[in-house]
């Protein structure tokens, strides 16, 4: 089995090195997300094997997605249009699902085995700016992976951004963390989440964040707020139907 | 000539309005946003260069008194324009006063010299090209309604005020165009189709027989069973607008009263380009045409050598505009807390921006929930 990665940035499921835009192995350095998603697959394939230090992983950049994305704009008199069945502030995800789903299958074929893509986006990305439901972006990356016939992709949406997650850990002690899925994901606003981060660790750095998602100060087990539920619910029934090991 | 700016402050709910303009534009937002206004305060600037501002508002059936926004307390409404002319600029600025309907104060400059002036009842002409001699004052010993350009004969006025004189003249703004007038006979049309598009068979009637030509050429394009269109002056000199259609060996006639909708807007909307307009403006483009010629038409509009301007609320006319006409030219208009109608470049919006890289411009139109756009609006930093 093999884990196929995409993200933002170095604070949430990592980037290439030298600037790549897709890399595997030790090209790739992982973020917190990625460590996250690690242990979780670990955890539900019922034995010890870290994909990310087994090198069984490859990395595909926003702007891999994005690049790739851009051949589907060229179907001009068949636009996608909302409606009952496609919500507002969604195509964005669903774009990027579609192109990492369609890497995918070319790893799959490429090694000849199982491919689990995550796709993580924060709820607030750039392209909506806070806008939309939820549900509908989880929604939205469901049916991008369904556009290239693709059953094992993972939508990994932080409410609002990846800060709430480790916060509910960090700064929350596993208590009462939904409250944090309303705080405003907005940076420039009152009471950022980043601040409180900030507020509650000595080094808020993307590597410092990987060490206490790998040193278990951050337990990928104990978290619990609606958007993590979902997003570890979906990885262990993918990960259940790609090995074949039932869900405890 | 082309208008790159515009400044309104205080015509309806443009207040403190200000517009930066490509050579083609596309006014989006929701409803009651102002693209009408925008539309409006355009023919109105102008109307401002034919004078007779008593004949515009009848046209329009409006009072003096609703030309100002109803949320200030001012009574000018402040003018300016910004035209780019041969690697220069040219800037009018003028104050309109909705008692004597005219531009009570008005300045035109060439790269920030002064050219023109009017204030307290005399006008002022600077001569770039002496610059030495004394600027000509005169007293104004005459009414008028709008700029005094419009009063003023070429032969007074140097080459440049003959030249913007002469692109508001051409400006035509169609944002009434209906079927109904579209079917009117009229006498003649002088180059001008009318705002509701009431002079099309006089225009169409006018038109020289290589653009005659060259329109069939165009309309055929689309509808291929189209075999002629015809403007045939009858008693009294009204004019008669029909075509003709061929199926197989059929030759069918038709009338004016009996061509459907679409046909006649495409036939008014392509017969502008066969004109002598300078600018020429839109409402709600995509009324009463089928998605199968939106890409010829937007083909026509961005290509078009006339500065274009159009309102849509269709995500196709904006799918197929490519991305780098979009970024330029399709202008997000909105409403303020106040109600005051802002502009921004729909495409410089840092999530549209994003939109832009994955899909469609219209695909990123229709996916935004536009009701919470000001909100990221109002974030964005101001220059």
């Amino acid at each position: 089995m093999y884990l196929l990665l995409s993200g933002e940035g170095p604070t949430d499921i990592g980037y290439c090195n030298m600037a790549l835009r897709q890399c595997k192995g030790s090209e790739f350095l992982p973020g917190p997300m990625a460590v996250m998603v690690d242990k979780l697959v670990e955890q539900a394939q019922g034995y010890e094997l870290s994909h990310i230090d087994s090198g069984l992983v490859e990395f595909v950049s926003e702007k891999y997605l994005v690049d790739g994305a851009a051949d589907l704009k060229a179907l001009r008199k068949s636009p996608s249009l909302p409606g009952v069945k496609k919500k507002k502030e969604t195509l964005y995800f669903r774009r990027n699902a579609r192109v990492l789903a369609k890497r995918a299958l070319e790893k799959s074929d490429e090694t000849d085995g199982e491919v689990i893509a995550v796709l993580f986006r924060d709820s607030d990305d750039l392209a909506s700016a806070g806008r939309g439901e939820w549900q509908d972006k989880w929604d939205s990356m469901i049916k991008g992976f369904e556009d290239e016939g693709y059953a094992h992709g993972i939508p990994m949406i932080p409410k609002p951004k990846s800060e709430a997650w480790l916060l509910c850990a960090l700064a929350n002690n596993y208590q009462h963390c939904t409250a944090l899925e309303n705080e405003s994901g907005n940076d420039d606003g009152a009471h950022p989440l980043k601040d409180q981060l900030t507020a509650v660790v000595d080094n808020d750095s993307a590597q410092a964040m990987t060490q206490s998602v790998r040193d278990g100060e951050v337990d990928v087990q104990r978290i619990d707020m609606p958007s993590f539920n979902q997003f570890k619910d979906h990885l262990r029934q993918v990960v259940s139907l790609v090995t074949g090991v039932p869900l405890s | 000539m082309k208008i790159s700016r515009i400044q309104v402050d205080n015509f309806k709910s443009l207040v403190g309005f200000e517009l930066e303009l490509a050579s083609f534009n596309c006014l989006v937002g929701l409803n009651g946003a102002g693209k009408s206004t925008v539309l409006q305060v355009l023919d109105f600037i102008a109307q401002q260069f034919k004078g007779d501002i008593d004949g515009w508002l009848s046209v329009r059936q409006w009072m003096a008194a609703d030309l100002n926004s109803r949320l200030t307390k001012k009574s000018n409404i402040e003018l300016e324009v910004e035209l780019e002319h041969e690697g220069g600029v040219v800037k009018w600025k003028a104050s309109f006063n909705r008692v004597s309907l005219r531009c009570t104060s008005e300045t035109v400059k060439w790269n920030q010299k002064n050219l023109l002036k009017v204030e307290e009842g005399k006008f002022t002409i600077w001569n770039l090209e002496k610059p030495d001699v004394s600027p000509i004052k005169v007293e104004i010993a005459f009414d008028y309604q709008g700029s005094i350009l419009s009063q003023l004969k070429e032969s007074q006025i140097p080459g440049l005020f003959a030249k913007l004189k002469y692109f508001f003249v051409q400006l035509e703004s169609l944002d009434l165009l209906s079927p109904e007038l579209l079917r009117t006979r009229t006498r003649e049309a002088k180059g001008q189709l009318g705002l509701g598009g009431q002079n099309l068979s006089a225009f169409l009637f006018e038109l020289d027989k290589d653009k005659h030509t060259s329109l069939l050429r165009g309309l055929k394009k689309i509808y291929p069973q189209l075999d002629t269109f015809s403007a045939k002056s009858i008693r009294s000199g009204w004019k008669l607008l029909s075509i003709e259609e061929k199926y197989q060996d059929h030759i069918l006639k038709s009338d004016a009263r009996h061509i459907n909708d679409g046909m006649l807007r495409m036939m008014a909307v392509l017969s502008q380009f066969f004109s002598e307009h300078s600018f020429l403006l839109f409402d709600e483009i995509e009324n009463g045409i089928n998605p199968e010629l939106v890409e010829f038409l937007m083909k026509v509009l961005v290509k078009s050598d006339k500065q274009v301007l159009v309102t849509t609320h269709s995500p196709m006319i904006l799918n197929y505009l490519d991305d780098d006409v979009a970024q330029a030219g399709v202008i997000y208009l909105y409403k303020t807390e106040q109600g005051y109608t802002q502009a921004i470049p729909l495409f410089g919006i840092p999530s549209m921006a994003e939109k832009l890289r994955v899909m469609g411009p219209g695909e990123a139109f229709v996916d935004t929930d536009l009701t919470q756009l000001a909100n990221e609006i109002n974030r964005i930093p101001q220059q």
